[in-house]
């Protein structure tokens, strides 16, 4: 180096490390990003195979369903299967009836029942799981009737009370009015297995 | 806190320094000196760096090259070719890069003392060519002007302006374009002798230094202030040429002793005088031929300064059979550009 820096020349010397040293930034900068884009570029296409294999299993599966459902359907659409079935709804509400505990229903019932009340028929029927009651009573008068239906409600055995229809009793030596109601039974689930 | 703060500051000057060193134009090892007189060439050894591994000088014809401010310098440019080519051939030398040392007398070189100058580089030249228009034989613009800012030890700015006539430069790097050589660093060849002064007296940078270099019709003198170049004076038809006389006849008038007592005395006043300091420490003379020590002690006792002969020597490495002693006057220039590589 000089130590005192003046030069004449018109094309004084140059020095490309400058040039040199930028370059070798811009080449390692661009290695370094190409590096990088390769290796996301790798990762996700592996990841994208992987998803597709996955997805390619996944519609296997589901076709495998599908004809396995279409085969259930195709056997459950037989005539004979079609008897069987029809049995089973037959079935299935008897059953129900058979495990209802008339005690237990009896002996909740008698406490609500007023003075003045008969109680002429009671039909249990099981409708989606709940159990609805027709009651056909006679009572001596509306009111009788009503606190009928109130201890019902507030026994907490018994809700949804409706009155289906309202009649003169045809009981021979009552005089009074005959009614017909439905009310949903909240049997436990003891009474109900 | 402030350790940690300063080792701080001289890391980060260090990095600095470091770094700009590092982006710096590389030199070649080789330069050549063109005078009025010779050619001189020097390489250093591409391996031992310090080693001058080849050199050539070669006389030039009277007239071939008069050195001038205004005029075209080379009478030839071919005929110059020749015998630049032939330096390099009798060298062995071949390149593609030289740094180039021409004559003071091509050159016009100014000391300024200035409170500041502009922050921008063409400012900067707009404003130097605007001081330098009156003292410059030729239209300033027709100048290429280089400079150096320099800060001494007082706090005051000095710019040292070297100008030169387009035409006269286009004369010597056509000379190597011709050789299908890049010239890329061309310097006055005082300057150029300077560059090994202050390689050798970097110890010494705390002193006040004359530096003289004497040649057969010229005179070059330098006062060295602390590291910085404070005065520079060309002597040329006005110069002592009886002494010189002398030493061109040397066979014939041994017994005449060379004193350039008479020529160093007036800087040694001017300094004083002018540039209000104490004196010059130190007088370093570049003459053709070394002074003997009674001549040194004579001359130290009537400028009460020490007196040396400028010995570069000690720089590098001399493998030749031909003592240096004898060449350094016309090598140094040469060395002085080729030793910027280092």
């Amino acid at each position: 180096m000089l130590n005192l820096p003046i030069n004449l020349a018109s094309k004084p010397f140059i020095n490309n490390r400058k040039f040199y040293t930028l370059s070798l930034f811009l080449i390692l900068a661009f290695i370094l990003l190409s590096a990088g884009n390769l290796y996301f570029y790798l990762a996700y296409r592996s990841r994208s195979t992987q998803l597709n294999h996955n997805l390619v299993m996944q519609e296997a599966e589901i076709n495998d369903l599908a004809r396995g459902q279409e085969q259930i359907w195709s056997r459950l659409q037989k005539p004979e299967t079609e008897e069987f079935l029809a049995l089973v709804d037959y079935l299935n509400p008897l059953i129900t009836q058979r495990i209802f505990s008339w005690t237990q229903f009896l002996n909740y019932l008698e406490k609500l029942v007023p003075y003045n009340v008969q109680v002429l028929m009671i039909t249990p029927q099981i409708v989606e799981g709940e159990v609805i009651v027709e009651i056909i009573c006679n009572a001596k008068s509306g009111s009788d009737y009503i606190q009928f239906v109130s201890q019902l409600e507030s026994s907490g055995n018994f809700y949804g009370v409706n009155l289906v229809n309202e009649d003169i009793s045809k009981t021979p030596g009552f005089i009074g009015k005959q009614y017909g109601l439905n009310v949903k039974y909240q049997s436990t689930k003891k009474h109900m297995r | 806190m402030l350790e940690l703060h300063q080792s701080w500051s001289r890391f980060y000057s260090f990095l600095r320094l470091t770094s700009s060193n590092y982006f710096e134009p590389r030199l070649p090892g080789i330069a050549c000196e063109i005078t009025e007189n010779f050619v001189s060439v020097v390489q250093f050894d591409h391996r031992n760096s310090k080693a001058v591994d080849k050199f050539a000088i070669r006389s030039i014809p009277s007239g071939l090259l008069v050195p001038s401010l205004t005029k075209p310098n080379v009478s030839s440019v071919k005929d110059l070719v020749t015998i630049v080519r032939s330096a390099l051939d009798e060298g062995y030398i071949k390149t593609s890069r030289i740094s180039l040392a021409i004559p003071d007398t091509s050159v016009r070189i100014t000391i300024l003392s200035l409170d500041r100058l502009p922050s921008k580089y063409d400012e900067k030249i707009e404003f130097l060519k605007w001081k330098l228009k009156k003292t410059i034989p030729y239209d300033i613009e027709e100048a290429h002007l280089n400079f150096l800012e320099q800060e001494t030890d007082t706090g005051q700015n000095t710019v040292i302006t070297v100008s030169i006539h387009q035409d006269v430069l286009r004369k010597f790097e056509e000379v190597f374009e011709s050789l299908e050589i890049n010239v890329g660093l061309i310097m006055p060849s005082t300057f150029a002798a300077y560059e090994l002064f202050v390689r050798q007296n970097q110890k010494n940078a705390e002193n006040s230094i004359l530096f003289v270099r004497a040649k057969s019709s010229s005179m070059s003198s330098m006062i060295i202030q602390r590291g910085t170049i404070v005065f520079y004076q060309y002597k040329g038809s006005n110069f002592n040429k009886a002494l010189f006389s002398g030493i061109e006849n040397s066979e014939k008038q041994q017994n005449q002793l060379i004193d350039p007592y008479e020529d160093i005395h007036p800087y040694l006043m001017y300094f004083q005088d002018k540039l209000k300091a104490s004196g010059v420490d130190k007088v370093v003379l570049m003459y053709p031929e070394d002074l003997d020590e009674s001549q040194l002690l004579s001359l130290k006792e009537r400028s009460r300064a020490i007196v040396s002969n400028f010995d570069p020597s000690s720089l590098f490495h001399w493998k030749h059979s031909t003592p240096f002693n004898k060449l350094k006057n016309d090598l140094s220039p040469a060395l002085g550009l080729a030793l910027g590589k280092l």
